[in-house]
């Protein structure tokens, strides 16, 4: 029997209590699970829809067709620099469209930044808003939307609940449209970690401060965060715009840094963990990947994981880290 | 009267909720942040009193036996919100008690603290106010409870004077405010405008302050600029610059503001936060201390 996003959370909310109570304890090292992701290159002013539509295709497993989708971009920030801190509305875009052309119900595309406000501004400002007025795609302000709860199934960090925005507990898949950044608090950002804008602010406030500080130890808060929210929303599917990537002091003061890839596939520890390794970084290193490795969110060892597409080696880069990150590349 | 104004008066008068709060959205349900400020901007332009009650009494219904407001139906806790709505239940005698206990309870949470580090050059150890208990002071809930404590007559508290701290404190480097850190890592962070004008309406009476007169010149720059700026930020920038007799954008630049997209032009929240920008400032409960 097929279950589909919003069964699969109403059976699994009864584990997250057990999941609680017994603790999860931290991996060092890759599961040895295998995982699957595919690498393809990808330019914003190329046939991304035929890019990224062919990409879908090439997970069967992924299932479409009349289902509710919520595209979920990275969506940070304006500035007056041209520091590449969003996802490209040129990816956003050609998504929605490579899944209308799969028979898609309705697309949204939401999300809930994390120091703004006023997320107006920034759709404005970043250029996205006009790019989904163009395209006909509803944006919903995940901040200041209604909300809901479900049992924390990760039960890594006190939250023994999630609020969750309505759009995003009504949607049958939600799709993590994330931005290629190194991290200052968590290494990188990827997949995974763009979900912490699924969380809304007027719940958790801006920044969703007590996400970073509700794990333990107090190192490991905000990748015990991330993990909890993947495997509690269960996102079905990850594309990393790795075109034009963020190096350095990211997520948002670092500089661009540009791969000409795009890293997808349904599952998203897998995803980013091959984002990761064309970063020049080692999986294992990032904490939350670990996490997610455990839980069974994809493998992350880069060996085993089935890679289709094109070979990591052609987009390999070595993203410039901050001094306290430089760990992130040892073996 | 320009046109927009009596449009947007209409469109709060039309998308009122059987419950008597507004949406932040045409599709969303009453919460207490957008429903305060329609509540302000009826008020302000001396327009529908019966729904300004009605939007009160939404309001007082979230408050819970603690004092605090919940933000919207389905939270179980009260935010930093409910400070910016107790803002306005203090500008009316029938709600002013309402606003004292949310102020009392505003007062109960201590926020986190922290010492200073190389990481992040804000004083942690100061305390403002925080978005939920348990977590650090930033810009905008402080901003609020300090708009707040003066509604609420305690603008000499401890707390507020620390608060006021606290902000000044936040200021980044290049003039201005953000959601809250200023350096982080070696990193000069930037400004945004709404949270700058909440900022320099809350620090009303401090005039000269080397972070008051930056912040100043970052909204008139940025009113100068021109576009992008969604209403929420355009009218929370001209109540701060009106409140410092400067200018802001023109109220024409506010109305092309709300047709800006779909979306916006049907926000209660947006099209209220534009009436008050162009409201006489003393009917403007975020505007203390009078404009000098």
């Amino acid at each position: 029997m097929t279950m589909n996003r919003r069964e699969f959370l109403r059976t699994t909310a009864a584990g997250g209590a057990a999941a609680l109570l017994g603790g999860c304890v931290a991996p060092v090292r890759p599961t040895g699970t295998a995982g699957r992701a595919l690498v393809t290159g990808a330019a914003y002013d190329g046939n991304l829809v035929e890019t990224i539509l062919a990409g879908l295709r090439e997970f069967p497993e992924l299932r479409v067709r009349g289902k509710s989708i919520l595209l979920k971009p990275n969506l940070v920030e304006t500035t007056p620099s041209d520091r590449p801190i969003n996802t490209h509305p040129s990816i956003v875009v050609a998504t929605a469209e490579a899944l209308r052309r799969m028979d898609a119900g309705r697309i949204l595309v939401g999300d809930g930044p994390g120091h703004r406000r006023d997320v107006e501004q920034v759709l404005e400002q970043s250029g996205l808003g006009a790019a989904l007025r163009e395209a006909k795609l509803d944006f919903v302000d995940l901040n200041h939307d209604a909300v809901g709860t479900l049992p924390n199934t990760g039960g890594r960090t006190n939250l023994a609940q999630l609020y969750l925005p309505r759009t995003v507990l009504s949607a049958d898949l939600v799709v993590s449209l994330a931005k290629m950044k190194t991290h200052h608090w968590a290494g990188a950002t990827l997949t995974m970690k763009n979900c912490f804008g699924l969380m809304p602010g007027i719940v958790y406030g801006w920044p969703k401060n007590v996400l970073h500080r509700a794990g333990s130890p107090a190192i490991a808060s905000i990748d015990q965060s991330v993990a909890d929210i993947v495997q509690t929303v269960r996102p079905g599917f990850g594309i990393i715009d790795g075109v034009v990537g963020m190096e350095g002091d990211g997520p948002i003061m670092g500089q661009a840094r540009p791969v000409g890839c795009l890293v997808m596939g349904d599952q998203l520890a897998s995803v980013d963990a091959t984002g990761a390794a064309i970063m020049g970084f080692q999986p294992h290193r990032i904490r939350y990947l670990r996490y997610g490795d455990a839980a069974g969110l994809g493998g992350t060892n880069p060996r085993i994981i089935a890679q289709r597409g094109e070979r990591i080696d052609r987009f390999r880069s070595e993203f410039a880290v901050l001094p306290r990150f430089e760990f992130l590349r040892q073996a | 009267m320009t046109d927009w104004i009596s449009t947007s008066l209409d469109l709060l008068r039309s998308t009122v909720q059987d419950d008597g709060g507004w949406p932040y959205y045409a599709s969303g349900g009453s919460a207490v942040e957008p429903t305060a400020m329609a509540v302000a901007a009826l008020h302000a332009h001396q327009s529908d009193a019966p729904r300004v009650e009605a939007g009160l009494r939404f309001i007082l219904a979230m408050q819970q036996p603690d004092g605090s407001l919940l933000p919207q139906a389905g939270q179980s806790q009260g935010t930093g919100l409910g400070m910016a709505a107790g803002i306005v239940l203090a500008a009316h005698p029938a709600s002013r008690a309402a606003a004292d206990r949310v102020a009392d309870h505003a007062l109960s949470w201590k926020p986190e603290t922290a010492p200073r580090t190389e990481d992040i050059s804000n004083d942690g150890s100061l305390i403002g106010f925080s978005w939920i208990p348990g977590v650090f002071s930033w810009v905008e809930p402080t901003a609020y409870g300090v708009l707040l404590m003066e509604r609420t007559g305690r603008g000499d508290h401890p707390r507020t004077v620390e608060a006021r701290r606290v902000l000044r404190d936040r200021a980044v480097p290049a003039g201005g405010w953000n959601y809250g850190n200023s350096i982080v890592l070696g990193s000069a962070l930037e400004a945004v405008v709404m949270p700058t004008a909440l900022v320099l309406l809350a620090l009303g009476s401090d005039r000269k302050g080397r972070e008051v007169t930056g912040g100043v010149k970052y909204l008139e720059q940025e009113a100068a600029a021109g576009g992008g700026h969604s209403p929420l930020s355009l009218g929370w920038m001209n109540l701060a610059l009106r409140a410092r007799n400067r200018e802001g954008v023109s109220a024409d630049h506010l109305g092309d503001a709300l047709k800006s997209s779909p979306r916006i032009a049907v926000s209660p929240w947006h099209h209220a936060m534009a009436l008050l920008a162009v409201a006489p400032l003393e009917r403007i409960p975020f505007v203390v201390g009078g404009a000098s």
